[in-house]
């Protein structure tokens, strides 16, 4: 019994001993993360207004794509 | 403990990388050639599927040749593929992130090895790395369900 309650012992030892590293990575991993800017900037100039539309930067789709064919050129599996 | 530290920050350090340069393609406005070029392939559709039709690989390098005598279809080209060819050793390597290749930069070297791979092929020398980078991408598989801190368990590239 004496020897049971050890083995649990070394057990939740080992366990936190194992997790305090982790749980101090994931934290400071979070720390270093950059925090979004939410305040306006007032630098006395205003920004001039993009010319480029949402179409025009979202990506486009190929419509005949050749690597999606029966047979692919074999290029497709190049590596 | 020391080496479970080691080994995160290791795969900290890897997915940054890839971020980066996840940043530098947006930066450098490389959607936007990517954009381009996608637009001239799609204007030959008919063409390329005419080429698929017949196996005609010879004939769909020709097209890709054809589209790429436009001076900036040519230099967008040009930019993406060099852009690759600094990513594709990073992940070979392990220095990038393989995952995080895949989730940002995986797509665009796909459309770009499907209607320019021929091309981007015929311009490679032996010896060379040039152009190599977007096949590398290109070949990356989803991700991994591996223990992200050991790389070398995860995958493959080629």
């Amino acid at each position: 019994m004496h020897s049971l309650g050890r083995c649990i012992l070394q057990l939740c030892v080992g366990a936190a001993l194992l997790a305090a590293p982790a749980l101090w990575a994931a934290q400071a991993h979070a720390q270093d993360a950059p925090k979004p800017n939410t305040t306006q900037q007032n630098s006395g100039t205003q920004q001039a207004p993009s010319t480029k539309s949402l179409s025009n930067t979202a990506p486009k789709a190929i419509l005949v794509d050749p690597c999606k064919a029966k047979n692919p050129p074999s290029y497709c599996g190049k590596h | 403990m020391a080496l479970y530290g080691y080994l995160s920050a290791q795969q900290s350090s890897r997915v940054d990388r890839t971020f980066q340069f996840y940043k530098d393609f947006r930066a450098a406005d490389l959607q936007d050639d990517v954009n381009l070029l996608v637009e001239k392939f799609n204007a030959k559709a008919d063409e390329v599927s005419k080429f698929l039709a017949n196996n005609d690989e010879a004939g769909l390098t020709e097209l890709e040749k054809a589209l790429l005598q436009d001076a900036k279809a040519n230099a967008a080209l040009s930019r993406v593929v060099v852009f690759y060819d600094a990513v594709g050793p990073c992940v070979a390597h392990s220095l990038c992130d393989a995952d995080a290749t895949v989730a940002l930069l995986k797509f665009q070297a796909q459309q770009m090895v499907s209607a320019y791979g021929a091309y981007v092929v015929s311009q490679q020398q032996p010896q060379s790395p040039f152009g190599s980078g977007i096949f590398i991408v290109n070949g990356l598989t989803a991700p991994s369900k591996s223990w992200p801190w050991l790389p070398w368990s995860a995958r493959s590239t080629n």
